[in-house]
């Protein structure tokens, strides 16, 4: 009985499962029965749905990457959620069903909030490859149905412009208020450079952005120096201090003829304009006024013009011709004498004190180099300001444009390309298709219901049942009865005859 | 051969007021007498007797039939008192009142040994017979299962004419299903003395003779309760393990006990105390594993010989 499994006992166990199974039979059959008419009485009495959709496109005119907004994640699923949370905002809907007197039972046995929600459950908002939305309704009346879904879709082109705009012009309002801001900030810091250079015209030939470099290098080195470095500071600065007095003497001379070192900037900005103008023509002969890229292109023209404005007003204050007379030429020449004995005089003292010593610098020295720090500083801020100011003009820039183009009717993000239409079949699934559903439905529940029972049916059908009890040797397997059609069977075997058998 | 004996004692049928009995019992008569009333009675039957050579090897002493016999039982009835076994010690084992039956012309359908001895599954039943013996050759077999109707009777019954088949060996039938008896009507007759009744008497008066019924076969004798007016008694253990020892003394190579159900009583673990084992039923797409499982352990630690699966 027990001992090795072969696998035809196993096999044997399966059939008899099986065999089990089939013994539910009529439980199986009650349950694709019921199952069967539950699913055809749901068919045939469940109201008709119908259904309608209308495909939407969500194009924009002016590429938005363009326009410096930035596109990150995955744009169409980003999309297609905010758009999804436009359709379904509870007020819209809440409007809709106002006026078009849907579920008014439910409004008002139970307030528009659950209403809103049952409606919710019949909007479909469909994300389709590329920009393409479907927007679909369903209902039982299939005019009503159209006129919702239209009605749908009008509200969301509506409400993504009204929220486009309203971005675009706050953003315009803080990037303006903050260019005011920074606007001061740097004519504050370049009013502070002139009147330094008009105090010390001797820096003026120092390139306010060399400035900053040199500058700091002197910063750096006066702060680094360690004791015994071979070149001194205060002699440095004597130097260099010599050095500008010696160009400004020279510059008289030489100033009218020398080109301006500057202008490279200023002639890329010049480039820059030309190439904006010629843009713009050829955008005005293909396209009309209104074009967004027209638009564009004026917008790059007029940055264009005010960079150029800017840096052309820029190198004249700082290129103004330094007007040396003869009595300030007196003066210079004095004070060149000065810093020439004051740099002997520090040469010899650190000379006397030996290489090791410091010498301490003379008043004239620290000043100089308190001036030194000072122009250093200014022409670092007026730098910082006006890159600042720049990257402000961009974004404003681009701003103005994010603007413009939400505001214009030619950039309309959302297009209907199918408009709602008017069914005229119910939506599937049919009647056929729902009761099909229901009976392979109940016929896999019969089948789950009948194995379940069989697994669970601890009766004994088969010697097979007994023999994996594992209880107690079987002995003996007698047959069934074979039915007899004749009712009485006579006995065959002589069996031994008895007394008064005649 | 045992020696031919008549007494003056039958099985008393004093408890069952039902059945009119002669007071005082049959006078003693000689064999000769004996002969003579039962060929007044039936004519050529005596002579039926004479001619069959079982009979003949069984020497049986004929005693007169009774009257509630002839009148009451459409089938021909002969009353023997007998000795069964080799030995002549009368205390060897106890007396018999055997009553002879003919087999009726309908048979219940569970009689398959005799119904249909050809099939297979008679057959089934012969082979169980000598699984039996292969499983340490019990004598006396308690047929049992875990619930009702799972085919006790049945496989008793068959068990029982299939030991005995061919004059093979002596076997006794037992009802030991005093509550729901079945024995006597499925073999279509009324016993002279219920088991039960004769149980409580023997207790009483051991030494009394046992009346039991020959069933169609000489070599199957049948010990069954009276269905009407059953008290429904408990299973006396200690006078049914006496008994069961006293029957087997008495010459039955093989004692068949048809039991009640397992579970629900413990008249099966009673019953199994006085037997060498105990052989389960099962009737297929009846039983349940679960109560089989719960059966063996009630009677656990009885030697169990095995299951039958019936009508698979
Ligand atoms: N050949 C047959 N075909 C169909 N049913 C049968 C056959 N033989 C017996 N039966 C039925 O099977 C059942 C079991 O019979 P059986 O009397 O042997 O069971 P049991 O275990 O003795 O029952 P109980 O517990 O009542 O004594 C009975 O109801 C009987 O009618
Ligand atoms: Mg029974």
């Amino acid at each position: 009985m027990s001992g090795a499994r072969s696998a035809r006992d196993r096999l044997d166990r399966i059939t008899s499962i099986l065999a089990r199974a089939t013994r539910f039979y009529l439980l199986a059959m009650a349950t694709v029965l019921v199952g069967g008419a539950i699913a055809v009485g749901f068919a045939f009495t469940r109201a008709r749905v119908y259904k309608s959709e209308t495909l939407i496109l969500y194009r924009e005119a002016i590429r938005s990457s363009a326009l410096g907004e930035d596109v990150g994640g995955d744009p169409a699923r980003k999309l297609g959620m905010r758009l999804r949370e436009m359709v379904l905002s509870r007020t819209r809907l809440s409007q809709i069903i106002d006026e078009f007197h849907l579920y008014t039972k439910i409004v008002n046995d139970r307030g528009h909030v659950d209403a809103v929600d049952e409606m919710r459950t019949h909007i479909a908002f469909r994300v389709r490859d590329g920009d393409t939305f479907g927007l679909s309704f369903e209902s039982d009346d299939p005019k009503l149905v159209q006129a919702v879904t239209a009605r749908l879709a009008e509200a969301l082109i509506a409400e993504n412009s009204r929220h486009r705009v309203e971005q675009a012009t706050v953003t315009k309002e803080f990037l303006d208020t903050e260019g005011e801001r920074i606007e001061a900030d740097l004519k504050q810091k370049e009013t502070e450079l002139a009147q330094f250079l008009s105090k010390h015209p001797e820096f003026a030939r120092e390139s306010s952005t060399a400035a900053a470099t040199v500058g700091s290098a002197i910063l750096a080195a006066k702060k680094a120096m360690p004791v015994g470095v071979v070149k001194d500071p205060t002699l440095l600065a004597l130097e260099r201090e010599s050095m500008r007095i010696d160009v400004r003497l020279g510059l008289s001379d030489r100033r009218k003829a020398a080109p301006p070192t500057e202008s490279k900037v200023i002639a890329e900005a010049e480039a820059e304009l030309q190439a904006a103008q010629k843009d713009l023509s050829d955008k005005l002969a293909h396209f009309t006024d209104q074009h967004p890229d027209v638009l564009v292109a004026r917008a790059r023209m007029k940055l264009a013009e005010t960079r150029l404005r800017r840096w052309t007003a820029l190198e004249s204050a700082e290129a103004r011709p330094v007007d040396v007379d003869a009595r300030e030429r007196t003066t210079l020449q004095e004070a060149l004498a000065k810093v020439t004995a004051e740099i002997a005089a520090h040469r010899l003292t650190k000379r006397k004190v030996g290489g090791a010593g410091v010498v301490q610098p003379s008043g004239n020295a620290s000043r100089i180099v308190a001036i030194e720090t000072d122009w250093t500083r200014l022409s670092r801020e007026v730098v910082e300001a006006r890159t600042r100011h720049q990257l402000l003009e961009d974004k404003l820039f681009k701003a103005s444009m994010a603007q413009s183009s939400a505001s214009s009717e030619h950039n309309a993000q959302i297009r209907i390309v199918d408009p709602a239409y008017l069914p005229t079949h119910p939506a599937k699934p049919g009647r056929i298709m729902m009761t099909a559903v229901g009976v392979i439905a109940s016929i896999g529940l019969a089948l789950a219901l009948a194995l379940g029972c069989a697994l669970l049916d601890d009766r004994i059908y088969d010697r097979v049942d007994i023999e994996r009890l594992e209880v107690m040797p079987l002995l003996a397997v007698v047959p069934r009865a074979k039915k007899q059609k004749r009712g009485l069977q006579r006995r065959t075997e002589p069996v031994p005859k008895q007394a008064g058998d005649v | 051969m045992s020696e031919r004996r008549r007494r003056d004692r039958r099985p008393s049928t004093k408890d069952e007021p039902a059945v009119p009995v002669p007071t005082p019992g049959p006078p003693p008569v000689s064999e000769e007498a004996a002969r003579g009333a039962a060929d007044d009675l039936r004519g050529d039957l005596r002579g039926d007797l004479k001619r069959d050579p079982l009979l003949d090897r069984t020497a049986l002493t004929m005693v007169p039939p009774t009257q509630k016999m002839t009148l009451q039982d459409a089938q021909p009835v002969i009353d023997s008192l007998e000795r069964i076994g080799e030995s002549d010690d009368p205390e060897s084992g106890p007396e018999m009142w055997v009553e002879r039956h003919r087999m009726p012309s309908r048979l219940d359908r569970r009689l398959v040994l005799l119904r249909e001895p050809d099939s297979w599954r008679s057959a089934c039943f012969r082979v169980l017979r000598h699984r039996l013996a292969e499983h340490g050759d019990p004598r006396v077999i308690a047929v049992t299962s875990a619930e009702r109707g799972e085919g006790k009777t049945t496989c008793a019954v068959n068990l029982a004419l299939a030991l005995g088949e061919c004059g093979r060996a002596r076997v006794l039938l037992v009802e030991a299903n005093l509550r729901a008896p079945s024995l006597a009507a499925l073999f279509g007759f009324t016993p002279p003395a219920c088991f039960a009744v004769q149980l409580e008497r023997h207790r009483r008066v051991p030494l009394d003779p046992w009346s039991v019924v020959e069933a169609y076969s000489p070599s199957l004798h049948v010990l069954a309760v009276r269905a009407e007016g059953n008290p429904r008694p408990l299973l006396d253990g200690p006078a049914f393990a006496c008994t069961i020892a006293a029957l087997r003394r008495g010459g039955y190579e093989y004692i068949v006990l048809d039991t009640p159900p397992v579970l629900g009583s413990a008249d099966v673990n009673l019953a199994a105390d006085s037997a060498d084992g105990v052989l389960f039923t099962t009737w297929a797409r009846r039983s349940s594993t679960r109560a089989l499982r719960r059966a063996v352990e009630q009677l656990a630690p009885a030697k169990i010989l095995g299951v039958t699966l019936l009508d698979v």
